[in-house]
């Protein structure tokens, strides 16, 4: 049998979504054409509409459909406050998380020398312009528990002092409800050099 | 060349690892016996805990893959120890390391010293000392077992051995000329440093980076090593 295009178009722009092959994606287009068509319109409406008005908010760089997202507009917000994470989805995490009542701001990355990522590439000038204004007192480095996400804290946390700006950083060790015999080497030997004074 | 069968745990070093599809991992190991290894690490993304902090760089492990298609696949990994770097400046010299070996040392081309070498450098770093003296040290080791070794005897010119009060130019490839004490020269004290390995002041660790940036840059065709840009802020 032929496949015309628009099917075979529609089969192949789905497999741009993560951990979708060839089965899945053909899958979803039987699903989508014939029992879904509202569904499907309402998909392709809801995704132009997003890609048209989300964009980077141009303060802290997370996605927004205005210029300025919520938590920077916001006059509530903590402004001597800077928590810095690798991703959008950080700022999400934390924010219901935490009981923190700052600002972020999102790398979009890491630095990552051995990927050929290095401050350039990560844009940090943009970070280095928010630091040096003086409105941040303190920055927080929530970046991941990785090689990368530990190099990138430090890059910033010597960034911050040479502004003048207290850096701190996020701490991590022995998970929440978790038990010793478990915990990886690595992370227990953080945890250990890590202990706080009761 | 590429070496099929079965590889049951073999010591190595974690130097990098990338995302690879949803689910996997791609690893990049130095180990003892058959050098730069990359292995595929099948569903480890999806692994949460210890199975998957075990693939942090820089920790002593035990590999074992096997190896018949194009890619080897990860069959098991043990950790022999905690990750040393406990800071995250030995951590950038750690990064450093390893862009080194990534971009000197080809893939299946073994070098037991090399490995013995690199597990060192991650102690002494680990250990706090002089972490310039430590990445100087390795980079001459890496460099003479790769074939580069780096003429530190004597003035090419002359033959006469090296004056600790005088000053060199450095010929890549070549060795030390006398010179004038200019902006280009170095310390003839700075070459007998790196070559015995033991430094004694601030002066000649300063000639001797900029000395091993050039050679290293040679090496490398001209292109710079990426992990430097890290340490812009730090105060040395």
């Amino acid at each position: 049998m032929r496949k015309s295009g628009a099917i075979v178009e529609l089969v192949n722009a789905l497999r741009c979504l993560p951990g979708v092959g060839p089965k899945s994606a053909q899958r979803m287009m039987f699903h989508l054409l014939q029992r879904e068509r509202d569904g499907a319109a309402r998909l392709a409406t809801a995704l132009q509409n997003a890609l048209g008005q989300v964009s980077q908010c141009r303060e802290c760089r997370t996605l927004t459909e205005s210029p300025l997202c919520d938590l920077c507009a916001s006059p509530t917000r903590d402004r001597t406050l800077l928590c810095v994470v690798e991703t959008p989805a950080d700022v999400y995490a934390i924010d219901d998380a935490a009981n923190y009542g700052g600002l972020f701001f999102v790398l979009n990355g890491r630095l990552s020398p051995l990927d050929g990522i290095g401050p350039q590439e990560l844009r940090l000038d943009h970070l280095e312009n928010r630091l040096r204004s003086g409105e941040v007192r303190e920055v927080i480095l929530a970046t991941n528990a990785t090689v990368e996400g530990e190099a990138t804290a430090h890059y910033v946390a010597e960034m911050a002092r040479h502004f003048g700006v207290r850096p701190s950083r996020i701490a991590h060790g022995v998970p929440f409800g978790g038990e010793l015999e478990y915990v990886d080497v690595n992370t227990l030997s953080h945890a250990f050099k890590g202990r706080q004074e009761l | 060349m590429t070496e099929t069968g079965r590889i049951l745990l073999e010591p190595a070093y974690l130097l990098h690892r990338t995302s690879y599809r949803e689910t996997s991992l791609f690893l990049e190991f130095l180990t003892r016996e058959h050098g730069r290894v990359s292995v595929l690490g099948k569903g480890l993304r999806r692994k949460k805990g210890a199975a998957y902090a075990v693939f942090f760089p820089f920790a002593p492990l035990r590999v074992s893959w096997s190896a018949r298609g194009e890619l080897p696949i990860l069959t098991d990994v043990e950790v022999v120890a905690a990750q040393p770097l406990a800071d995250a400046r030995a951590l950038g010299c750690g990064l450093y390391l390893n862009e080194l070996i990534l971009r000197l040392l080809a893939p299946h081309d073994p070098h037991p010293p090399i490995f013995e070498v690199y597990g060192q450098a991650l102690h002494r770093l680990a250990a706090g000392d002089e972490r310039e003296a430590v990445l100087r040290n390795f980079e001459v080791l890496l460099l003479a077992e790769l074939g580069y070794e780096l003429p530190l005897e004597c003035d090419i010119a002359t033959g006469d051995g090296l004056d600790p009060g005088r000053y060199y130019r450095y010929i890549v490839e070549q060795g030390p000329v006398a010179a004038l004490p200019d902006a280009g020269a170095v310390r003839g004290s700075a070459l007998i440093a790196l070559r015995t390995g033991v430094f004694s002041n601030a002066d000649d660790l300063k000639d001797a980076k900029r000395l091993m940036r050039g050679v290293i840059a040679h090496h490398l065709g001209g292109r710079s090593l990426k992990s430097r840009e890290l340490f812009k802020y730090s105060r040395t």
